[in-house]
């Protein structure tokens, strides 16, 4: 456990400098953005001159840069990450308010990815070059290939629009919200399109680890070794093969959540899904610039974060790779 | 068990890459010829909003009137060009990297495999979106801010590859024989080490065609020029009553990325050759970043 714990604390001491340098970025950012800093930190937003020297105070924009930037890293690190004019609302807060919603997205998808990633993966991987092998390949380039946001459309003009099986957009009904179990239901059925597009991507990415790995581990010493022993094919491809590959799945999976994250800005824009992607849509669209280095800085430190727990845990499931 | 399958499997791979490079020749051709197939200027107003296919307007018309064809024809000439420049951009700075890092080695290479690993980590597309938003949507920034977050994949590759070559008989040779560092690099040990990065910096060029459209559809893309990403953020609108204004350019940013990943995934087929064995895997390296 020793070089476990060695290795994740290592991991961990090169997440902080990245961590500081994202910070920094937004902060650059903000500082070379064109204009009046003041309408870069307040929004582009008629604001009065009372609120102007508050910022102004606030950040310290008569001090030099410095300063101010370790009065922003002050501020980001206690959790401050300013205020929005435009929504009259702390940043942090609107960010709170949005993260469940993009939480349950990314989760339900990447478990939906996961499971049929597993189940298609081994069919594919039992016999090499067949019909379900070729095909599930020739469906993972399209995968890879595929903007998010055109599969969007696509799914919504035909099952939204066409058949009218699943509603277009949103999280609940507007006209008819409902609430209790009623309530569950219909957020499940306004997931489902979303859910769909966003796991297209990592379903492939499972599919072909779980495949290359079932192939790779029927092939391998234990296999042969348990087929001497009379083992079925079917209990070796399942308890044996399949156990084996599932460690690279569980490490992909966990690298690409981060990425995946990430990916919810454009999804959560064709669906009008209201997580933190919209939200930085729609702060793009007014420029709500406070909102935006706050959903920037927030995201992509998720990856940061979710990307050292995966190696932590890999360190952990397979000690090898602390040595 | 099923041995006698796989050579069907490995003569597929190898054909990604002709389908690869005539989808990629196709979409050039209309690239570079777009001001004399295109029949309109893609952003003149017309007089029928909304119009279906027709003789008249190909692909139909926007909600502005305008020719979907036009669009899509410069649509394809952008998408081509920022995929190329900010790939190559990429590529000549993971080349430089991953030089470096090879043949140096020690401390320089330990820091440059820690810069590479943060900018590898970094969610680009998240990072291009911040960027554009705050500093204005030039294209050139654009074509820049991703060029500028692509090049690790193409430094790792080059590095392993200046490292199993560096120490090979023929580098040896050319040491003991009197050459200089800087010709035994760009002489020996370069040409040798390019192959596998010319495979990453296809596939980064389909990547950098999927995050320009991803920017442009959040109507973050250059406004003077046409792009596939700013037609389908327009078509949103509209997806009740004109599908030919998701349909064309959506197929366009597919069939574009479609073209260069087989490219990349082709050659890597081929460049593995007979080696391969038959657990391999022909689909996209799954640990790298999916941006869009």
């Amino acid at each position: 456990m020793n070089s476990v714990l060695r290795y994740s604390l290592g991991r961990a001491a090169q997440s902080i400098p990245l961590l500081l340098a994202v910070v920094c970025a937004a902060f650059a950012l903000v500082k070379a953005s064109p204009g009046d800093p003041v309408t870069a930190l307040a929004g582009d937003f008629p604001i009065s001159e009372e609120y102007r020297r508050e910022v102004e105070s606030r950040y310290g924009l008569d001090q030099p840069w410095p300063v101010q930037l370790l009065k922003y890293l002050g501020s980001v690190v206690r959790g401050d990450l300013g205020f929005s004019f435009m929504n009259n609302e702390e940043v942090s807060t609107l960010i709170w308010q949005r993260l469940g919603p993009t939480v349950l997205l990314t989760g339900g998808a990447m478990l939906l990815a996961s499971i049929g990633g597993v189940v298609v993966g081994t069919l594919a991987a039992r016999r090499p070059g067949g019909v379900v092998d070729v095909s599930s390949q020739l469906a993972a380039f399209a995968a890879y290939a595929m903007p998010v946001f055109w599969l969007g459309q696509l799914l919504i003009m035909l099952f939204a629009i066409k058949l009218g099986w699943l509603p277009a957009g949103g999280m609940r009904s507007l006209r008819d919200p409902k609430t209790g179990f009623e309530g569950v239901l219909q957020v499940g059925k306004h997931m489902i399109l979303p859910a769909v597009v966003f796991a297209a991507r990592y379903f492939a990415i499972t599919m072909r680890v779980v495949r290359d790995g079932v192939i790779g581990g029927m092939d391998s010493d234990y296999s042969i070794a348990a087929r001497a022993r009379g083992v079925k094919e079917r209990r070796i491809l399942v308890s044996h093969a399949l156990r084996n590959a599932m460690l690279p799945v569980v490490t992909i999976l966990s690298l690409n959540l981060g990425f995946a994250m990430s990916g919810t800005v454009l999804i959560e824009t064709v669906f009008n899904w209201p997580g933190l992607g919209r939200l930085l849509f729609d702060a793009i669209g007014s420029r709500d610039y406070p909102v935006v280095a706050g959903v920037f800085i927030v995201l992509t430190s998720a990856v940061v974060v979710i990307n050292l727990i995966a190696d932590i845990l890999y360190g952990v499931l397979d000690p090898r790779v602390t040595e | 068990m099923t041995a006698n399958r796989v050579p069907r499997v490995r003569r597929a791979e190898r054909q990604y890459a002709t389908v690869g490079a005539v989808i990629v020749a196709v979409l050039l051709v209309i690239a570079v010829l777009s001001p004399w197939i295109a029949k309109h200027d893609p952003f003149a107003l017309g007089e029928t909003a909304l119009a279906g296919p027709s003789a008249n307007a190909w692909f139909g018309t926007d909600n502005l009137g305008r020719d979907v064809w036009s669009q899509f024809v410069y649509g394809a000439r952008l998408s081509l060009t920022v995929g190329v420049v900010a790939a190559l951009i990429g590529s000549v700075i993971g080349v430089g990297v991953g030089t470096i890092a090879g043949v140096r080695g020690g401390v320089t290479d330990a820091l440059l495999m820690r810069l590479t690993e943060a900018v590898l980590i970094l969610p680009r597309f998240i990072v291009a979106v911040a960027v554009v938003a705050f500093l204005g949507s030039g294209i050139s920034r654009i074509i820049m801010v991703i060029g500028l977050m692509s090049w690790p994949g193409v430094a790792r590759i080059v590095r392993a590859e200046v490292m199993k070559v560096k120490n090979l008989e023929f580098v040896e040779a050319a040491r003991a024989s009197g050459l200089g560092r800087a010709s035994i690099v760009f002489r020996e040990i370069l040409p040798n080490s390019l192959g596998p990065a010319i495979v990453v910096a296809s596939l980064d060029i389909g990547q950098a065609i999927l995050v320009e459209a991803g920017l442009s559809f959040l109507g973050l893309g250059d406004p003077t020029v046409m792009s596939w990403g700013t037609m389908l953020n327009n078509s949103q609108r509209f997806l009740a009553q004109a599908w030919w204004m998701a349909i064309f350019p959506g197929a366009g940013i597919f069939l574009s990325v479609l073209g260069f990943n087989m490219l990349g995934e082709g050659l890597r087929a081929s460049r593995r050759g007979t080696k391969r064995a038959r657990n391999g895997s022909a689909a996209p390296d799954a640990g790298g970043e999916v941006a869009a």
